[in-house]
């Protein structure tokens, strides 16, 4: 297995003091931030990004992969015993796991959910050691042409697929789009959309827009919304491990969740949600007892939580090896990868092979740590929640604010990042979902580049995108992904209509 | 289409108004102009580089003109609406969501008004106790003294552990305590 040379020097790199400091301070802040709802990994990593600027790089991103997926576990406690998931990923795990806790299996509920998350990010880190690997030969033969073929995937898979409708996916990362053009174009240095404010002309940087569009617009969203009834916690009670029977029928949904997760973390579909339904559904179609689903089927937890875990170490796979965000997590990611003035992609494993593997090698020890944070701990998790939601939003905004701020030292900044709270919680308030805009965002500039690299190098002939193999392929899978889902619907909406 | 304006007026809590939606689909429309319309204004041609500074704006400008078209037709059928706040039809008159967000968001514009002169402490402390507030905290003074304790310690970690700089507060020049 040679395969694995470079995983075992990551593995040196990763058991330092300092870089298992900096994972368990990663995943201890991952679950704590799954455990509040409104504030999620893309926006603490954001956050968290003025004020790692001066720190090791290797150190940094063992921290932000720990906040990752520590998230992923957080989520699914305040999922089971509260019916309230932390993420998006974790809303599927809610429906069987707050049912299980409510039938006295809160604490089985919890063990299955961390095992498998366990089992699942183990083999998906395995599988992501192997890949990787793989995709960066590849990836080296692509050039301009194919890297922008790449990044309009990206934009109609993210439209295509989050949120509610495709209109206004399209709507949210048309704005993510727009708001990439302000400052100076990097080709021509010619300044565009700057209202003829200076203070525009190095552009929006992407932490505050996504700082305002997650935090301060959620603030203004949920003080808009009366309904704030608190959800009653129910206690773990005793420490009833699972039964045999319990651990008969949760190894094979965890299996099948590493399976299902990872290459839906790869493909550029927002990451971790939508294979969790895909995981429900299968488990519920596999089970002898499909009447238990929705009244606390322990598959139902088993199943969708490994998914997670598994999609969030896929996400990495087209994260380091292409550039390419697939979460807005990983977007955030990127723009971390480039305050420290790397540039993901093939050449990152050559060049930064310290940071490649150890930030791989540090997700399997991150994953031994959260197995022992939150299994005998997650009754304490939950008290978290126990923070009066005053003071919870208060201290959002003034860390929010702090961090802007020390960015550049500037008010000005502070001005945007409000404005960028009013729009996300406009967008709330539209049902307009926020991701594609931050993937919009920070791919824009990068679409943009590579477009016109490529139309520079074919010396004018548009048809460069259609002739190359690998960008015409690409441009193919594009156009499926735009259809295929219309195509679903339409035919649903026909089925369904004599129906209404 | 008669259905759909029925069940809105029927449901004080709602799920929104058209009218608000239509109004955000113009804003989209118009954001579209402005982006498109800026290109043809003061930008030079591309050069060698084949494809200028102005071709992405406008098709991106182009886009959002469609995409916003097509907000407003779906706004205009009643697919589509915008809830700006939402009432609890069982809470009492207390919960008053418009002006708990207008609180919040003036709390935030009188945040960038005073960061600098009064300081990274007291303006952080104002912005929490405005806020906690908002969200329907009664105690307006245990609230400010948290939120000095608050900010007082992130700037002692940002500004003498970190060596960060934030904003001392011009207001308190001549202050003993002050760094």
């Amino acid at each position: 297995m040679e395969a694995l040379t470079p995983l075992l020097h990551g593995f040196g790199i990763a058991f330092t003091p300092i870089n298992l400091l900096w994972a368990l301070v990663g995943v201890t802040l991952g679950t704590a931030v799954g455990v509040l709802p409104g504030i999620g990994p893309a926006l603490t990593v954001a956050m968290l990004l003025p004020a790692t600027g001066k720190l090791d790089p290797v150190g940094a991103f063992i921290m932000f992969g720990g906040i990752y997926y520590g998230a992923m576990y957080g989520s699914s406690t305040t999922s089971i015993l509260l019916n309230t998931p932390g993420e998006n990923s974790s809303v599927v795990t809610a429906i069987d796991g707050h049912q299980m806790a409510k039938n006295g299996r809160g604490a089985a509920a919890l063990a299955t959910a961390a095992i498998g998350s366990f089992v699942a990010g183990t083999l998906a880190t395995f599988a992501l050691a192997l890949f990787a690997p793989v995709v960066v030969t590849f990836a080296l033969q692509f050039g301009p042409a194919d890297y922008f073929a790449l990044m309009l995937l990206a934009f109609t898979t993210v439209t295509a697929v989050l949120g509610s409708s495709m209109l206004r996916g399209l709507v949210s990362l048309l704005l993510g789009l727009a708001i990439g053009l302000v400052g100076i174009d990097m080709q021509t240095g010619q300044a565009r959309l700057t209202l003829g404010l200076p203070q525009l002309l190095d552009g929006i940087p992407v932490v505050i827009l996504a700082v305002g569009l997650f935090a301060v617009g959620e603030a203004l969203f949920v003080v808009s919304r009366a309904s704030r009834a608190s959800e009653t916690i129910i206690p773990v009670r005793g420490r009833v491990w699972m039964t045999k029977e319990e651990w008969r029928r949760s190894w094979k949904p965890w299996l099948r969740g590493a399976a299902i997760g990872f290459p839906f973390g790869t493909l550029p579909a927002g990451g971790a949600e939508i294979p969790t339904f895909l995981s429900y559904a299968v488990e519920k179609k596999l089970s002898k007892h499909p009447e238990e689903f929705g009244k606390g089927a322990i598959e139902g937890v088993a199943g969708p939580e490994a998914t997670n875990n598994s999609a969030v170490t896929g996400v990495l796979v087209p994260l380091l090896t292409l550039g390419l965000p697939t979460s807005a997590t990983a977007a955030i990611m990127l723009v971390a990868f480039q305050q420290y003035g790397l540039q993901p992609g093939p050449l990152l494993f050559a060049r930064n092979p310290d940071l490649v593997w150890g930030l791989i090698a540090s997700l399997y020890i991150g994953n031994v740590m959260l197995l022992v944070l939150n299994l005998p701990l997650a009754g304490l998790w939950v008290r978290l929640l126990a923070i009066p939601q005053p003071w919870l939003y208060g201290g959002i905004l003034v860390l929010a604010s702090l961090g802007v701020y020390s960015l550049h030292g500037s008010v000005f900044d502070l001005g945007i990042l409000y404005v960028a709270g009013a729009l996300g919680y406009a967008m709330r308030c539209a049902d307009i979902p926020i991701a594609p805009a931050i993937i919009g965002l920070i791919l824009g500039p990068l679409a943009e580049q590579q477009f016109r690299r490529a139309v520079a190098i074919s010396q004018g002939d548009l048809t460069v995108f259609l002739t190359r193999p690998i960008s015409a392929t690409i441009l193919a899978v594009a156009v499926a992904a735009l259809l295929v889902p219309w195509f679903i619907r339409w035919r649903q909406s026909r089925t369904l209509a004599p129906a209404r | 289409m008669s259905d759909v304006s029925d069940r809105a007026s029927s449901d004080p809590a709602g799920a929104g108004d058209s009218a608000s939606a239509v109004a955000l689909a113009l804003a989209v429309m118009a954001l579209g102009a402005f982006v498109a319309f800026d290109t043809f204004t003061g930008l030079t041609g591309p050069g060698y580089a084949q494809v200028g500074p102005g071709v992405f704006p406008l098709i991106v400008g182009a886009a959002l003109l469609l995409a916003g078209l097509g907000l407003l037709v779906h706004s205009m059928r009643g697919q589509w609406r915008v809830a700006w706040v939402e009432r609890d039809p069982s809470a009492d008159a207390s919960s008053a969501p418009l002006r708990n967000s207008v609180l919040v968001a003036a709390a935030l514009t009188l945040n960038v008004m005073l960061f600098e002169p009064l300081g990274f402490i007291a303006a952080s402390a104002v912005l929490f106790a405005c806020v906690s507030a908002a969200f329907g905290s009664r105690r307006f003074v245990l609230d400010a003294l948290l939120g000095i304790a608050f900010a007082a310690a992130i700037y002692f970690v940002f500004v003498h552990g970190l060596g960060l700089h934030l904003p001392a507060g011009d207001l308190w020049e001549g202050v003993p305590w002050r760094r």
